[in-house]
């Protein structure tokens, strides 16, 4: 889009980022221009303001406004056992490298409500490497983390569960991970022992250690190229050499510099090894 | 008014109360009745059923007292008698309660008087008295004893009837009273009864009502109402239940309402979601296709830029490409022609030599041979050695005569050389001896001269040198007709640049003549075959035309070069230049270059090489900064007699260049230099990835071997430095050091496996059997990487690695380590040995991750990627005798920091989290400072600090927390929970250096 037919209104999204930028920190700007577009379209309409320009005003002097503009604009769909298949390659091809760490820390970065870090412990512990590892589940977004640390899924959430897991290869009984009540699902305690849930901005915030997983799925794909390559750059900071990241279904990693560093481990799968 | 059920209840009970009352009343009324006639009775008739009898039996006494007085004849006994009439006086009085007066009044008349006649007559009869009178008183007497007894019997005299009477009144008292109480009793109840009826049935209708009103509201009738009756609590029961009914009523509807609103929402949600899932998974695909097409266009963008780059690439060498082909067309031609003339001269040659040189040549030899050896001993010295002098001539003819044979051998590059030790001598002599006599003959005088700084003897092809020159003096003899032919060797000029080679281990064989020189235009082509120095004009002097080529293809095979430096009309001067040591690598390379006429190369000026001697391509193992021309020759001769291959930089910035650019092993650095200084390219050099890795080692006047360890190099070494320490310098530089890998395993056969594997990774493997060899080994050698067995017996592991940990903080010269172990280490231990290693976990499977493992740290170093950051700056920082706590669950942090602090000298402790610090705090209360990073699981670095502040002991502890966190507010939070300072990850060691030093520092003044 040149800047001469850049709409009044794409005009007003980002200085709203701009303005979210300059009075809270979170950074947006290089976020997907279209889906970020959309996402402030939405919140507009959710918060029944008349314009854009309101909107603003009210995100710069109202912290609730802010957040519940931040929760409108993530996106937070997530799922147990998400994309099957995903997770059968990462029990048959990446599971039997990762029992050669004697102690392992993964991260799942973008967990939104915590499906994903439960998954993932869920199946460590079928795989009996749960006791050797740290789980380190971050969002962007406050609210999301509540939930992901509550553990607690509506019980519609069940079938599909069960089915994705038992596509997954996943040979335990779920109901030793899961208490069943009322009209929802918990997960167990000795399911939710290894995760350790905490705020973190891929964004602005810096790596904070050395993983041999990253869990990085369906976040990319919000962000712009420029970001996406920022992103990816810390993801690989933060992996130890041969360490795995692992990327949405629909993401794939390109040919640029620091795409490069990672090899295909299981293309059809998103997995990738960082051999820097 | 109202009449509440209260008011009821009392009033019913207060009725029954007073109707009880009335009953108890009216019973006793009536008992009293009945009670007052039986104490008539007891109170009349009873004392007169005893006194009566009682009065009997006194009179009795009172008439037998008398008799017995007056038997007895005792006057004073009659006194008796009184007592006992006053005794029933008594009775009489006693009883005159129950006594009907009269009788008894007129009982004590008659007492009275039998008394008085009873005394009168006693004492009469006790006087002995007698006579009518006496009878008549005796008479009257008894008549009056018969009267009171008369009167005493009516007055005891016990009244049956009476009695009867007085029971008949109680118990028509106690009948009457009975039915008294009964009727009001029954009355009483009957009205208590009534009363009660009345209310209990208004009371127990209204609670029906109310059951049945609360049963239907529980039916979910809550528009049937419960009758309000009355006033009283149930009815505002009712009321009140009637008033529930109505809300429950309104809510339910409203409930009502707002589920069929929910479900409309929900359904609308539902059909929103679906909607937006679908939009969302559409949007995803549009993204992912966004993406891809992104990807394509950009892809058919780089394409396209790329053609069209192309193109015009294309479109400029296809111009520049006509050119040449004009160009080369036109030589062609030349070639052409050329060629028809050189293939002309060629076949004639080979033919002439073939049939018609080699047979007078072949008895020449032979001839000359014969006479040389003066069998008849009649020639005189000088006989014999014209003699051998032809022979000799005769051999090198021959020899020539071959190698033009061989010429085409030559050209296909098959031409092969016999490196061995020649004495120069040997070689100059024999030209002396050949053309000596020539020079002579042309009235030249010919010089040899061999300089001082020449070696004996050097290591080539002695023949081919005798070739080449052969053909230079020979040619100098030929072409000169007056003056003189010289031969000299010596080193090289320095003026001179030389391509290849370096001049300290290069000798020039120098001919020099006063020929007719060549001229300029003509010097091109001097080396060309079948050219000679003057075209047609110089065909006179007859020769190959060979001899210059075939001469410049030999020094060139030889690993050196041939040259021409003359001027025209002043004679020409060649120069062979040739290394003392001929490269037998070169060997291979050499002849297909030598294949290709390069007639361009001659005049192709050397390039300006700024580096003082010049290294083969790609295999530049050492770099050497230093503007001293002297040193560097020194240092030179050094590195080339342990055939390393070097380059100089004369000044820091083209240092800093070819460090990047070649990546050389290692780097001797000197402080002053004419542009930056030595500190400086040092700080250049660790900042730049692609060098950091790059062991410096200093050798400068400049005396300050701290600064430049403290800035990470290897060593210094203050000039003037002994040769034995500069050859130590280099070699420990120009080690091998990116492929070889030290295994540590006691089991021979697993060692053995690791080491073939390893093979495969073109390593060089060494494998030693106990962690002390190890240590032996790694003082020798240095090893880019190595393998530990943590089953390893004889030393513990942590030490080994502990050991390595400090020799890694002082010097680069450490290899990276891999620990492997088939038995799962605890948490703890694991956590301790990755902060000093990475660990393969063996589970009988793979070796791959063990492989895997070097394979990307050879990489890495290759890459020229540090192994881990090194603190640059901070070097007055000291922290010996510092306790030191670090907190973090990343290793990668704790490994760094540690090395870095333990490097200043301070004792650092680790704890993985908050928890485990707050314990550690607890053992080692003399910890000196914190280092805390904030993101643990099990309890955070806030929460930790919060702890550690809490506790009075640690209110100064000085506690620096580590973030990754970068946005607003995330550095208050640190402060707020207690921490001195803060620092943003990852982190900068000398940051963290300086932060600790000063408030130790502060400390101490404080
Ligand atoms: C679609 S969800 C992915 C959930 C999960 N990974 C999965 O695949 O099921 C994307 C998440 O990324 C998070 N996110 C977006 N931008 C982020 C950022 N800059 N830093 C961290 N998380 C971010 C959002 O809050 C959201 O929870």
């Amino acid at each position: 889009m040149s800047d001469s037919d850049e709409s009044v209104e794409a005009i007003e999204v980002r200085l709203l980022l701009e303005a979210i930028h300059a009075r809270w920190g979170y950074d947006f700007r290089d976020y997907a221009a279209s889906s970020m577009h959309r996402r402030v379209l939405a919140a507009l309409a959710a918060s029944g303001l008349p314009h854009l320009g309101e909107l603003q005003h009210r995100v710069l002097h109202d912290r609730a406004a802010f957040s519940d503009l931040l929760d409108r604009i993530t996106v937070r769909v997530s799922e147990m056992f998400r994309d099957p298949a995903f997770y059968r390659a990462l029990r048959d091809r990446v599971v039997p490298l990762l029992r050669t760490y004697p102690i392992l820390r993964l991260w799942n970065a973008g967990c939104a409500t915590g499906q994903e870090a439960y998954t993932t412990a869920i199946l460590l512990i079928e795989e009996g490497l749960y006791e050797r590892s740290q789980i380190y589940a971050t969002d962007l977004s406050q609210r999301a983390l509540e939930q992901a640390k509550e553990g607690v899924y509506p019980a519609s959430d069940l079938p599909a569960f069960r089915t994705n897991h038992a596509g997954s290869g996943g040979t335990s009984d779920l109901a030793s991970h899961v208490t069943v009540a009322y009209d929802h699902i918990a997960m167990r305690e000795h399911v939710r022992k290894n995760i350790h849930f905490f705020h973190h901005d891929l964004v602005s915030d810096h790596v904070f250690g050395e993983m041999h997983v990253v869990f990085c799925r369906n976040v990319l794909i919000y962000f712009g190229r420029k970001l996406r390559g920022r992103v990816l750059e810390k993801l690989a900071q933060s992996l130890c050499p041969g360490g795995f990241l692992c990327l949405g279904d629909s993401e794939r990693l390109g040919d640029s510099d620091v795409e490069r560093r990672f090899k295909p481990f299981v293309a059809e799968r998103a997995i990738y090894r960082y051999e820097p | 008014m109202r009449l509440t059920l209260r008011a009821s209840l009392i009033a019913i009970v207060s009725i029954m109360a007073a109707a009880f009352l009335v009953v108890i009343v009216a019973s006793d009324l009536v008992t009293s009745r009945v009670r007052e006639r039986l104490v008539e009775i007891e109170q009349r008739q009873i004392p007169r059923l005893e006194l009566g009898p009682r009065i009997a039996a006194d009179f009795a006494e009172l008439t037998r007292t008398f008799q017995d007085a007056v038997a007895a004849q005792d006057a004073d006994a009659l006194e008796q008698t009184r007592r006992v009439r006053d005794r029933i006086v008594a009775r009489l009085e006693e009883g005159k309660a129950v006594f009907d007066p009269a009788a008894s009044e007129e009982l004590r008349v008659a007492l009275d008087a039998y008394h008085e006649l009873a005394l009168d007559v006693s004492r009469r009869m006790i006087a002995g008295e007698g006579g009518e009178e006496m009878i008549e008183r005796i008479t009257r007497m008894q008549e009056a004893q018969a009267r009171a007894q008369a009167q005493i019997d009516r007055v005891v005299a016990f009244d049956a009837r009476y009695l009867r009477g007085a029971f008949d009144d109680a118990r028509a008292a106690l009948l009457a009273g009975g039915r008294t109480r009964l009727v009001i009793t029954g009355t009483c109840l009957a009205l208590v009864l009534g009363l009660a009826i009345v209310f209990t049935r208004g009371f127990v209708r209204s609670i029906a009502a109310l059951h049945e009103g609360f049963a239907r509201f529980g039916k979910g009738e809550l528009d049937a109402l419960i009758p309000v009756r009355g006033n009283d609590e149930i009815a505002d029961v009712a009321a009140g239940a009637n008033q529930m009914a109505k809300n429950l009523a309104e809510l339910e509807a409203e409930r009502e309402r707002a589920a069929a609103e929910t479900r409309e929402l929900l359904e609308r949600t539902r059909e929103q979601a679906a909607r937006l899932q679908a939009q969302e998974e559409e949007l995803r695909a549009t993204n992912e296709e966004l993406q891809a097409q992104q990807e394509e266009l950009r892809l058919t963008n780089e394409e396209l830029s790329e053609h069209a780059r192309q193109l015009s690439e294309q479109r400029a060498e296809l111009e520049a490409k006509n050119e040449e082909l004009r160009e080369l067309s036109r030589r062609l031609e030349q070639k052409a022609a050329e060629l028809a003339t050189v293939s002309a001269f060629k076949s004639q040659f080979l033919a002439n030599m073939s049939h018609e040189l080699r047979t007078p040549l072949n008895s020449m030899l032979l001839l000359s041979q014969l006479l040389a050896d003066n069998p008849e001993g009649n020639l005189t010295p000088k006989q014999v050695e014209y003699a051998r002098t032809v022979n000799g001539a005769g051999k090198d003819l021959l020899f020539l005569i071959n190698q033009v044979l061989d010429l085409a051998k030559i050209e296909a590059g098959r031409q092969e050389i016999h490196v061995e030790p020649v004495r120069v001598e040997d070689i100059v002599e024999r030209i002396r001896r050949v053309f000596a006599p020539l020079a002579a003959e042309k009235g030249l005088s010919f010089d040899v001269g061999i300089a001082d700084d020449v070696p004996r003897s050097i290591t080539t092809d002695g023949q081919r040198v005798g070739q080449i020159l052969t053909n230079l003096v020979g040619n100098a003899v030929k072409f000169t007709s007056r003056g003189a032919v010289k031969l000299a060797v010596r080193r090289p000029d320095p003026s001179v640049e030389l391509r290849t080679l370096r001049r300290e281990t290069t000798i020039a064989f120098v001919v020099t003549d006063t020929g007719s020189g060549i001229a300029s235009e003509h010097r091109e082509r001097i080396f060309e075959p079948f050219e000679q120095g003057g075209e047609a004009g110089n065909r006179r002097h007859g020769g190959t035309g060979l001899g210059l080529a075939i001469s410049r293809e030999l020094a060139t095979l030889l690993g050196g070069e041939l040259r021409l430096e003359s001027t025209a009309a002043e004679g020409s001067t060649f120069v062979c230049y040739l290394p003392e040591r001929c490269e037998r690598t070169e060997k291979t390379e050499e002849p297909r270059r030598a294949a290709t006429p390069a007639p361009k190369r001659a005049a192709t000026p050397a390039p300006v090489a700024r580096d003082g001697g010049a290294a083969p391509d790609d295999a530049t193992h050492l770099l050497v900064i230093e503007d001293d021309p002297l040193f560097l020759e020194v240092l030179g001769r050094i590195i080339g007699e342990r055939g390393l291959s070097w380059l100089a930089a004369r000044d820091g910035a083209t240092g800093l260049r070819l460090a990047r650019e070649r990546r050389p092993r290692g780097i001797i650095l000197d402080v002053e230099l004419p542009d930056i200084d030595g500190w400086r390219v040092m700080e250049a050099l660790r900042a730049d990835p692609a060098t950091a890795s790059i062991p410096v080692h200093f050798v400068s006047a400049t005396d300050a071997p701290d600064r430049g360890l403290a800035l990470g190099a290897v060593g210094y070494l203050t000039k003037p430095a002994a040769k034995k320490d500069l050859v130590r310098v280099v070699e420990s530089l120009g080690r091998q050091r990116a492929h070889r890998v030290l295994v540590v395993e006691s089991d021979a056969s697993r060692g053995q496996t690791l080491a073939e594997q390893l093979a495969t990774l073109e390593v060089e493997t060494t494998v030693v059997k106990s962690a002390r060899e190890a240590l032996d080994v790694l003082e020798k050698k240095s090893f880019a990487c190595m393998i530990v067995d943590l089953s390893v017996p004889d030393i513990e592991e942590l030490e080994l690695l502990e050991i390595l940990q400090r020799r890694a903080a002082a010097s680069q010269d450490t290899p990276a380590v891999v620990l492997y172990t088939d038995r799962p280490p605890s948490r703890s231990e694991a956590m301790r040995f990755e902060s000093y290693a990475s660990v393969v976990l063996d589970e009988g499977a793979s070796t791959d991750r063990l492989l895997d493992e070097v394979r990307l740290f050879l990489r890495r170093l290759e890459a020229g990627m540090p192994r881990r950051p090194t603190p640059n700056q901070s070097v007055g920082v000291r922290l010996e005798g510092k306790k030191l706590l670090v907190v973090d669950d990343d290793m990668r942090t704790v490994y760094a920091l540690s090395a870095a602090l333990r490097a200043k000298g301070a004792e650092v402790l680790v704890a993985e989290n908050g928890a485990v610090a707050l314990e550690m705090l607890d053992a080692n209360p003399d910890v000196d400072a914190v280092v805390m990073d904030v993101m643990m699981p099990e309890m955070d670095g806030y929460e930790a600090t919060r702890r550690i502040r809490a506790q009075p002991r640690f209110e100064r502890l000085p506690i620096v927390s580590l973030t990754a966190k970068a946005m607003k507010g995330d550095a208050e939070r640190s402060i707020e929970a207690g921490a001195s300072a803060y620092l943003p990850k990852p982190i900068d060691a000398d940051a963290l250096l300086s932060l600790l030093h000063s408030f130790f520092t502060g400390e101490e003044k404080a």
